[in-house]
């Protein structure tokens, strides 16, 4: 009752000087201004009338999820707000997850064990019909120590995965080896796979991909801990899988040697469409030309689209050449 | 070609005539005038007020050299990965403000004009304004903002408070 009184205030300035109330706004318009408001803020939104009751429950707004900030808010959100609604989410995004920088160690691992536990149980409810799968990791991440818990229980349940992307930090190797071979046998029908990782996959890592993913159209990597010759070989048993493909950081330098052994492997991809090759923070590009990039993308017939970035000093070398 | 002009009749009536370009920033009526082609009939707006009309026509004459936001067929504008607020710039958080005492009603209106001529930039840059308003705030704050009628019996409230008091300082 107290709630009750505490709103007449609010009712009575109505009538006395009518003025715009969010109602004005059509139901398209609503729905766009709650896009805008991160998920627990949007949960709290529900408060507020019946109309909000219903936009907030609305299952456009859930189809993709994001659980972000601290690990023990971020349990209550999957516990609170996810698991109830998971037969809406298609998408879910794990960014920053990050345990009190002041807690002490084994209440962080007790924490981090909590959540994965939630964890668990929402894909237990959405995996069968989630299809994308992100986790990107800031500095102050947790998740490292675990996070073969989490790839256990996405491979029980979301065998539906289409598209994958993971870019830990230097200390959360999403994409180490066993993590990896766990999605390839589990979830065999991902497209599109992003490695924005710290390190990046490793040669065996890239052959797990070839045997169990054959529907792999679109594949995104580190190529830090690549050599060139042996990569070379592994790429090229995509075949006609891969349509587009970008690859940065190679682990041995790019040179009048290389380059040819690498555009003789990527012209084996014999409908690629598209090539990235972002090398700016590659230190061993010393002296790469145009031409040099020429000769690789002259050996794939098919592809239409090129970006290409290349370290400061061959850009500079190339400048200079230019007008100097 | 592109410099004829165009002319838009407000709801009540009254014509703003504009240079095809400027009106071309709506897709409605980009999307009309390619149909129609050369015509000097005048476009009925029967949706937008006078006042709300040069309020979006300002806008679009700010931006007219603003690349053309791809056409995007699938609607599922949900599906992007981190729906930012806190991106507007400077000259477009002045324009949205407005004026102080009728800047609910009138933001409200904009956002239904930008809908209705589908002017995808102005039509999220009303709805982020709104979203950043409803940011931080209590129910009850909401409600007052933007008059909106508390219509939960109060057993209703009370279990909906309940289910969302983890959420409370989110």
């Amino acid at each position: 009752m107290a709630e009750a009184q505490a709103n007449e205030p609010s009712i009575v300035s109505k009538v006395e000087k009518p003025v715009a109330t969010l109602n004005d706004l059509n139901e398209d318009c609503m729905l766009l201004v709650l896009s805008y408001v991160a998920g627990p803020r949007l949960c709290s939104l529900s408060r507020v009338s019946r109309q909000f009751y219903w936009m907030v429950n609305n299952s456009a707004l859930w189809h993709h999820s994001i659980v972000s900030g601290p690990v023990s808010f971020a349990t209550q959100y999957v516990e609170k707000a996810l698991v109830p609604r998971a037969k809406k989410i298609v998408s879910l995004t794990f960014i920053d997850l990050h345990a009190h920088p002041l807690l002490n160690t084994d209440f962080q691992f007790h924490l981090t064990s909590t959540f994965f536990a939630s964890l668990d149980t929402l894909f237990q409810k959405c995996g069968p019909h989630l299809h994308t799968l992100r986790i990107q990791d800031g500095d102050d991440s947790f998740m490292f120590s675990l996070s073969h818990v989490l790839f256990a229980s996405i491979a029980q349940y979301a065998k539906e995965l289409k598209r994958v992307v993971l870019a830990g930090t230097e200390e959360t190797l999403y994409v180490e080896d066993s993590n990896v071979l766990l999605l390839t046998m589990a979830c065999a029908g991902v497209e599109e796979f992003v490695d924005g990782q710290s390190w990046g996959v490793t040669p065996e890592a890239l052959h797990y991909m070839i045997d169990g993913w054959k529907c792999l159209h679109t594949l995104h990597l580190n190529t830090e801990l690549q050599p060139i010759h042996s990569f070379s070989l592994t790429i090229s048993q995509f075949g006609p899988r891969l349509r587009s493909l970008s690859l940065t950081h190679f682990h041995d330098s790019l040179n009048s040697h290389t380059i040819p052994i690498l555009a003789h492997g990527l012209s084996r991809l014999s409908k690629l469409e598209k090539l990235t090759l972002d090398l700016s923070l590659t230190n061993h590009c010393d002296g790469l030309r145009e031409e040099a990039w020429r000769e690789v993308f002259g050996k794939c017939g098919r592809v239409r689209s090129v970006e290409y970035v290349v370290g400061f000093d061959a850009y500079f070398e190339e400048v200079e050449d230019r007008y100097g | 070609m592109s410099d004829t002009l165009v002319t838009l009749t407000s709801q009540e009536g009254k014509p703003e005539q504009v240079p095809r370009r400027i009106a071309e920033r709506s897709t409605l009526l980009k999307n009309m005038l390619e149909d129609v082609g050369e015509s000097n009939q005048p476009i009925p707006l029967p949706n937008v007020s006078h006042k709300i009309l040069k309020r979006v026509l300002e806008y679009c004459i700010h931006h007219k050299d603003d690349p053309q936001p791809p056409s995007d067929d699938d609607k599922d504008s949900f599906d992007s990965s981190r729906k930012r607020s806190d991106d507007i710039d400077e000259w477009d958080q002045k324009f949205i403000k407005g004026k102080e005492e009728e800047h609910n009603e009138e933001l409200f209106q904009i956002i239904l004009a930008a809908n209705y001529l589908d002017i995808k930039p102005l039509l999220d840059l009303g709805c982020k304004t709104v979203a950043n308003m409803i940011k931080g705030k209590s129910p009850e704050q909401i409600r007052e903002m933007f008059n909106i009628e508390n219509d939960f019996t109060p057993e209703e409230e009370d279990q909906i408070r309940r289910e969302n008091e983890w959420a409370a300082d989110a």
